[in-house]
């Protein structure tokens, strides 16, 4: 599977190839080939615009401490969203690799630096895809739940996806929910 | 007449009252109808990645039918090792990572029919509609048609839908914040539809001995539309209906509580109110997410009260703050 799995699964991300069952079989057997197929389309969404970049648990870390590092770029916005695009083309150029963090962190220190500059919370309309992964890192009210609130509140959430899959769009895995760790941040005071 | 023109004419637009009545409702409706029929219609076996937020995970769902009974295993292939079983009477939720189980009763679908997409005539109101029948985008190498369902406000999230053009089942999915952002996505990345799932395939990997089990009491009574004379909400966002008002006590809370469901008919908040106790300490005060999912809680006459649904943090907010206590 190795020689021919990159040719296959590029070309099934990309739809121009309509999979037999023999293949799909094969991809069920190979773990390795299952994850790439994953982070194909993701990359592709990416690209697209359609979805938050894909980034790994730590990432936030890693950005607060390349922003504590990196100095503001004095660059007209419109420069940075150019170099933005050069660099999400380079993602997709290094896909067969894996290479996404580096390249990604880079992009997204870029957009929160205009931001912190700007005053916004937000990043440019025009990269919609990493805003909403930079909203929580450039949100200075952000801050992590304590254990016993988030417990009680994934209490709720089982309970509350019962009426969330009853009313919600029928086929949307709302459990995955449960299953994807996302800890719970607090936003706002009650006042 | 060119593919190109083909495709807009197939491109229906629906938006607002004008069209209520009209063949682009009907349309969207048919497609709606044929992607809810799918759940209880089609076992499969596939592998989805899931996105919220800067996380990403992949997942597995094997989805059984067997004589009108439905049946879930949803397992993680991240490494958490987390797993959710659903039968048609609980849910049960495996979360090795905690060494916990939390146990939920399943709400009977007789007594809980969806309203969505049946009452699409009153979601025009609060939603815009767009159907692409010819889309040229595959998921899981299926070919797709695509819903759009944006918001006409700030008080609910819209969705991008990609459904299998072949059976109706819902395979990739975009929910939308109100700047039309991605908040949270699913899609399959494999699918394979099965005449009949092995049974073992159902049953979870983890026994869950040794973990902490957390079970929800059943209800004491009717869990259905129960209008209270001591709890009442005033000025919730438009659209919002009260559906339910019953009493429970959710896996891991310590009291019974009631609990009240709102629903524009096709967000739902509920709102959780239980009496103060000396502690406190896991009382949510304020705004949080989890992804997608937006909380606030509040405190009234004694009382705590948590709003919780996938929706804007605003709408959880003015609900929190909409609940009053009759004396």
């Amino acid at each position: 599977m190795s020689e021919d799995r990159e040719e296959i699964i590029s070309a099934l991300a990309d739809g121009e190839a309509v999979p037999g069952p023999e293949v799909l079989e094969r991809l069920e057997r190979d773990t390795e080939a299952l994850r790439r197929w994953s982070h194909y389309h993701l990359i592709r969404s990416v690209l697209h615009g359609e979805r938050p970049l894909p980034l790994g648990s730590g990432f936030n870390d890693r950005l607060r401490e390349a922003l504590r590092a990196e100095p503001a770029l004095l660059v007209p916005a419109v420069r940075r969203r150019r170099h933005l695009a050069r660099r999400l083309a380079a993602v997709g150029r290094q896909a067969a690799g894996m290479a996404v963090a580096a390249s990604v962190a880079v992009a997204a220190v870029l957009l929160v630096q205009h931001n912190r500059e700007a005053g916004a919370p937000t990043v440019a309309a025009q990269s919609p895809a990493p805003a909403a992964a930079l909203r929580q890192v450039a949100s200075a009210r952000s801050d992590r739940l304590s254990q016993a609130v988030e417990r009680k509140l994934s209490g709720y959430l089982v309970n509350h996806n019962q009426y969330s899959a009853s009313f919600g769009v029928q086929g949307i895995p709302v459990y995955a929910r449960i299953v994807s760790i996302t800890p719970g941040e607090r936003v706002a005071d009650e006042r | 007449m060119s593919a190109r023109l083909a495709v807009l004419c197939l491109s229906l637009v629906v938006s607002g009252a004008a069209a209520a009545g009209g063949a682009g409702v009907e349309r969207v409706r048919v497609w709606l109808e044929r992607m809810q029929a799918a759940v209880s219609r089609y076992s499969y076996d596939g592998t989805f990645v899931y996105v919220r937020g800067d996380e990403v995970s992949t997942m597995r769902l094997i989805h059984s039918v067997r004589d009108g009974q439905m049946r879930e295993r949803l397992v993680s292939l991240d490494g958490n090792g987390r797993e959710v079983i659903r039968t048609e009477d609980r849910v049960t939720c495996f979360l090795p990572d905690r060494e916990a189980v939390v146990v939920e009763k399943a709400r009977p679908r007789r007594d809980f029919p969806p309203s969505f997409p049946t009452r699409i005539d009153d979601l025009v109101a609060y939603y815009d509609f767009l159907l692409d029948e010819n889309c040229r985008d595959r998921v899981a190498g299926l070919a797709t048609a695509k819903i759009t369902i944006s918001p006409r406000d700030g008080y609910r999230y819209g969705y991008h839908l990609w459904v299998d053009r072949r059976t109706g089942l819902l395979l990739k999915s975009h929910l939308l914040n109100e700047r039309m952002e991605p908040v949270e996505q699913f899609m399959f990345t494999h699918l394979v539809y099965l005449d009949e799932v092995p049974e073992e395939w159902l049953e979870p990997s983890i026994s869950g001995e040794g973990f902490t089990w957390y079970r929800a009491d059943d209800p004491p009574g009717p869990d259905h539309l129960r209008q209270t004379r001591e709890w009442v909400l005033t000025d919730v966002p438009p659209g919002f209906r009260l559906t339910m008002h019953g009493e429970h006590r959710p896996a891991r809370a310590r009291a019974l509580q009631e609990h009240l469901v709102l629903s524009d008919g096709l967000a739902a908040v509920t709102v959780y109110i239980e009496a103060l106790d000396q502690d406190g300490e896991d009382n949510l005060m304020g705004g949080s997410r989890m992804g997608a999912v937006s909380a606030w809680g509040r405190l009234v006459d004694g009382h705590h009260v948590t709003a919780m649904g996938v929706v804007p943090l605003a709408t959880v907010k003015r609900i929190a703050r909409a609940v009053r206590y009759e004396k």
